[in-house]
């Protein structure tokens, strides 16, 4: 067991940043958000780094992916990054044109990026399928920070089966989803706390009182532990116990990040200058993703402990 | 970008995070299992429990006795003390096997944890003869002497008086909810030897003798089990001034530094998961299981309580590397407290009112997720520790 990040890996992590800094943030997302809804140029930035080629994961392990996605969704990045990432270095899927979406049946299904998908696969009979023919988005909703719009599967679209099983690919897009969560829910709690230690009322920093220091306290717990619970299910390359837990612990992560950070920040959360909204509501949103705010991930965990043996 | 970094692998001194048990871990929390299951089997320990009363009491003198033989006892202290030199690793591995079995060690898990280190870190030759080969052998059986009537989460402004007298101590006051009071024979006790010094300055540490004149002690009747709480009344007793750890006055800073220890010594998401996995059969066997619901209220405890290990395990991880305790160890003690709600909630939300039987040990549960937020430490005080220590909170002006 060890818990610290090698030289390298912090080295890598610290080389990020920068691309970051200079290619995401929350004024760019603005402006892809005004326009086509997924930033490409964001995702060639960070194809160009190396992330998406095999030898990075096997130089530096599939943990760091998970950290990779924690520190671009914190950049506000535009972008699938989390299921993107894990899918292309986890799932036998091949080199099929990114991004890629995942729906659990013919639909309608709401899913982030819907619109923008490339390459649509589906899950029917518990197989995974690539539909190369008669995928549609329909009407997209951008009320959010990453873009969502409803896939549906025409009943004569032509599916190609992919070596890859349901299992395995849920237990991948559910690390992607949770992972994402970390980094939403991490940017957000950063940014309240600014909020609240600059601003003053009653003659004192908002964040000394003890009503709120115990709220936000509440919070960061649920992030760590959604954190490590997503770099270890990410170490364990997605294993399906291990994922399907980061993502019931991410779900809770989400629903207590989304109810307080919103709350605490008061008015100013609300305005689409101020940033809390790109964080808050992308938890909403990949909550919402895969059934998760029903629950699915927590029964998906329920069933690996107990009912697979091969995990029990 | 890949090859900027493709080095020679490794640098030395470095880590890399690994979530994996060596071989001799693995080897060592199997070979542990195997004793216990063998051990344990004529205990007839519930498994929902934990240490606390006189049938306990008695079971956990037997075990520790047999744990001491087999030298299992103080794995982690040095060996010179007694001790087998074990990893901080193996340390939570052992915490972990036996509080998920209910915890045999009774009150003594607490002399292992702590009171033992701390008589290493702190105690004079003589003190450290006296006591360390007794705790090793499982002998020894303690109490704290902490909290008070006016002092119970705000512990400096404990009031119990310690008056010089020649050789010896006289110590007046009342100290509650004393857990094991009425068995232990020593107390790891506190009180105020300087009144006229600021709260934390002036409190000195007693390895005190549970049987010395003057001292009486009660029964507090509570519902999360029974002989659980006691008061302790303290009228001129007489202590010698040998029996002070430490220095007369500085014993805060001590307390502060051996308790870092307690703060993840007692893995209660391992007690709690055991009880999950006993609960999921149950449900698998009677049909409960085949409804969505009752499976999505056990994924999420069992996150719950996943969680609180991952936390746990960055704290122990700081340990490992004995690195200075950061506030790395309060989240964790807190996701601990919601772990034990969860599973609490899981449980009885299948059991409905089956959860009501006078056999049922889910009671058991239930119990000891309310005393989880309060014992060692409230679910409060970790939080404003987190405030402070790892969010840099303002503090109110």
């Amino acid at each position: 067991m060890d818990y610290s990040f090698s030289d390298e890996q912090v080295e890598v992590l610290a080389a990020l940043k920068p691309v970051l800094a200079k290619h995401a943030g929350s004024t760019r997302a603005r402006a892809v958000l005004a326009d086509s809804g997924i930033d490409t140029e964001l995702i060639g930035e960070l194809a160009e780094f190396g992330i998406f080629e095999p030898e990075f994961v096997e130089e530096y392990g599939p943990l760091m992916l998970a950290a990779i996605v924690e520190e671009v969704v914190e950049h506000a990045a535009v972008a699938p990054i989390g299921t993107e990432l894990f899918a292309r270095a986890l799932a036998d899927i091949g080199a099929l044109p990114g991004p890629l979406a995942l729906v659990q049946s013919r639909g309608p299904e709401h899913v982030p990026f819907g619109a923008q998908a490339q390459s649509v696969l589906v899950i029917e009979h518990g197989r995974v399928w690539h539909v190369e023919h008669g995928a549609t988005a329909g009407a997209e909703n951008r009320t959010f920070p990453i873009p969502v719009a409803p896939i549906t599967v025409a009943s004569d679209a032509v599916l190609r089966e992919l070596p890859v099983d349901a299992r395995t690919l849920n237990a991948i897009w559910r690390l992607g989803l949770a992972t994402e969560i970390v980094g939403a829910s991490t940017a957000a709690l950063k940014l309240t706390i600014g909020h609240l230690t600059a601003r003053e009322q009653f003659g004192r920093p908002l964040a000394s009182f003890q009503a709120i220091q115990h709220r936000l306290a509440e919070v960061h717990v649920r992030i760590e532990g959604a954190r490590w619970l997503c770099r270890n299910a990410a170490w364990h390359s997605a294993a399906p116990l291990e994922a399907a837990i980061a993502a019931t612990a991410a779900m809770e992560t989400a629903r207590v990040a989304m109810w307080e950070l919103q709350q605490l920040q008061g008015a100013i959360g609300f305005t689409l200058e101020y940033d809390l909204h790109h964080f808050t509501l992308r938890d909403h949103v990949l909550r919402q993703s895969m059934e998760g705010a029903r629950g699915s991930h927590a029964i998906a965990a329920a069933e690996e402990r107990w009912l697979h043996p091969a995990s029990a | 970008m890949i090859n900027r970094y493709s080095g020679p692998g490794r640098l030395q001194g470095s880590y890399q995070v690994d979530f994996t048990w060596t071989e001799e871990d693995v080897t060592f929390r199997q070979e542990l299992a195997d004793f216990l299951e063998e051990t344990m089997q004529d205990l007839d320990l519930r498994p929902g429990g934990g240490p606390g009363g006189d049938d306990h009491f008695e079971i956990s003198k037997r075990f520790t006795s047999v744990m001491a033989e087999r030298k299992w006892l103080t794995p982690s202290w040095p060996s010179q003390y007694g001790g087998g030199d074990a990893t901080a690793w193996q340390h939570i591995i052992m915490s972990e096997e036996l509080w998920k079995r209910g915890e045999p060690r009774g009150p003594q898990y607490m002399n292992v944890n702590w009171i033992g280190p701390a008589i290493i870190a702190y105690g004079t030759d003589e003190q450290k003869a006296f006591h360390l080969s007794r705790i090793s052998a499982g002998d020894s059986l303690w109490c704290q002497g902490f909290s008070e009537p006016e002092a119970g989460t705000d512990l400096a402004s404990l009031r119990t008086r310690a008056v010089r007298d020649g050789d010896d101590f006289i110590i007046n006051g009342q100290k509650i909810w004393t857990s094991y009071a009425n068995n232990a024979q020593h107390s790891f006790f506190l009180a105020r030897t300087n009144p006229d010094a600021e709260p934390h300055k002036g409190i000195t540490i007693f390895l005190m003798p549970m049987d010395l004149p003057g001292i009486e002690v009660r029964d507090i009747p509570a519902f999360v089990g029974e002989h659980i709480f006691h008061e302790v009344f303290l009228t001129d007793v007489r202590v010698p001034a040998s029996c002070v750890l430490g220095t007369v006055d500085e014993g805060w800073p001590i307390i502060r530094d051996v308790l870092a220890h307690e703060r993840v010594g007692a893995p209660k998401y391992a007690r709690a998961e055991h009880v999950l996995d006993k609960y999921a059969q149950r449900a698998i066997a009677n049909g409960e299981f085949d409804k969505p619901d009752v499976r999505r209220l056990f994924g999420e405890a069992l996150a719950a309580c996943e969680a609180a290990r991952q936390l746990t395990y960055t704290s122990i991880d700081e340990r490992a590397k004995q690195q200075r305790p950061s506030g790395i160890a309060y989240p964790a003690r807190a996701a601990m407290v919601q772990a034990d709600r969860a599973v609490a909630n899981a449980i009885l939300a299948v059991l409905g009112s089956d959860a009501l039987g006078a056999e049922e040990v889910a009671s058991d549960q239930l119990f000891t997720a309310f005393t989880a937020g309060v014992a060692t430490g409230t679910y409060e005080v970790q939080l404003e520790l987190i405030s402070r220590l790892v969010l840099g909170l303002p503090r109110r002006k």
